[in-house]
């Protein structure tokens, strides 16, 4: 139940900060033409974004109820007494309360400026959003480990920026029959998109790494199983990425208003999200899984 | 759009924060005093289990059983407040037999671990520890 919990906390995190921050770093600074329809796609941005932060805030309440039934070792109605107790006395009650913090400040920011509409107020929800984000690291695995730590701290913020700034990117591109502007977007992301891609990669390596120095120690085991399974999935979200960018992208120029390029890439980005965001539900079990012991 | 340097600065950037020394995550037991599967001859004083990931007092707990099942530690099983990774509980006097050691333990992780293992007291030559 826990990482079921932490899965879906995980997802409704990612989806804020990756929004956040496509809409502060990836959507253009001018507003685009009428045609391109930015104003539904400001207000359809602040509603996902509002959608994932409620969402964060039950899931944040669910992992924690599962976490004091998980380390009081009692049912889960038993283990409501003791949610005080996991708060005040654990260093996992100390970062819940301080994402908590963060949460309403970040659920502030969002209600007194919607949809943010200058830079400076859109950078400072996405930092807001990628710290809430990267603070998940604090709480896993590599809690005991400095460096273990930044390692997955760096894996969540390029994994949020990819899944959130999909369902963003999706959002972009139903708003607009431009082509031009769909193609701009598409391609900013599509960037960045790379690079995030190339720091999973590598952090995801790492961290294995740690937890597992052998192959060996993988087959065999639960956890082993779990991000075997991350890693396949991860292969096939690549497939989509690659089909969108080098398959999708360069035939939206050849098109005016929403045609099947433009269509296909629509349909081909949700599809690459809902793999990404099934990457990210198996992510809570190996996050709470334990690691084979060598 | 992104250099082959700015990805080569940010490869070894990542690569620079990781060292040998990587965190095991869960705290599993790494040694006991006594030791799992011991038999020692002075009824030992307490039982002290050293773990690999600093622990959370509030929800580690140790106990220590006779044969029979009757407690036999003085009930005030704790981490130690100088090393985060050493849990301790103090022991009556022990009589020979086999004793068991049972404990469930809650990591900085947030993961709890649980296992047990048994020491001898050994007949005939049982003295108190100093």
């Amino acid at each position: 139940m826990i990482a079921l919990a932490f899965g879906t906390h995980l997802i409704a995190t990612a989806l804020v900060a990756g929004a956040l921050f496509f809409a502060a770093a990836i959507l253009p600074g001018h507003p685009a033409p009428a045609a391109s329809g930015r104003e539904w796609l400001d207000d359809a941005l602040a509603r996902l974004v509002a959608f994932g932060l409620g969402a964060t805030a039950i899931t944040a309440l669910l992992w924690l109820w599962a976490a004091a039934s998980e380390m009081s070792g009692q049912a889960w109605i038993q283990a409501a007494s003791v949610i005080p107790k996991v708060l005040i006395a654990t260093h996992f009650g100390h970062v819940w309360l301080a994402r908590l913090a963060a949460m309403a400040v970040l659920a502030g920011l969002l209600t007194v400026n919607r949809p943010p509409n200058s830079r400076l107020r859109k950078g400072i929800a996405a930092v807001f959003g990628l710290v809430l984000l990267v603070s998940l690291a604090a709480t896993g695995h590599a809690a005991n480990d400095s460096r273990g730590m930044l390692v997955q701290g760096v894996h969540l913020l390029a994994a949020g920026i990819w899944f959130g700034g999909l369902w963003a990117l999706r959002l972009a591109l139903l708003s607009t029959g431009d082509t031009g502007f769909a193609h701009r977007v598409t391609e900013r992301f599509g960037f960045v998109a790379l690079f995030a891609v190339g720091v999973i990669a590598v952090s995801g390596v790492l961290n294995a790494l740690v937890h597992a120095p052998h192959a060996s120690m993988l087959l065999g085991t639960d956890y082993g199983g779990f991000l075997i399974g991350k890693t396949v999935l991860f292969a096939a979200a690549l497939i989509f990425a690659a089909v969108n960018r080098w398959g999708f992208l360069p035939r939206l120029a050849g098109e005016s208003g929403q045609g099947y390029a433009h269509l296909s890439l629509v349909r081909s980005v949700a599809t690459e999200a809902i793999i990404v965001m099934m990457i990210l539900l198996l992510a809570g079990f190996v996050a709470t899984t334990p690691p084979p012991h060598g | 759009m992104i250099s082959k340097r700015g990805v080569v600065a940010m490869l070894i950037a990542v690569l620079s924060v990781i060292g040998a020394n990587g965190a095991s995550a869960h705290a599993f037991l790494d040694r006991a005093d006594p030791a799992v599967g011991s038999a020692v001859t002075v009824s030992p004083k307490e039982v002290r289990l050293w773990f690999t990931e600093e622990l959370e007092s509030a929800f580690s707990t140790l106990h220590v059983v006779d044969g029979a099942g009757h407690t036999v530690d003085g009930g005030d099983g704790r981490v130690d407040a100088s090393n985060p990774t050493l849990l301790r509980i103090s022991l009556r006097a022990l009589s020979p037999g086999t004793y068991r050691v049972i404990w469930r333990v809650l990591s900085v992780d947030s993961h709890t671990t649980e296992g047990d293992f048994t020491f001898d007291v050994k007949a005939g030559e049982v003295k108190a520890a100093p």
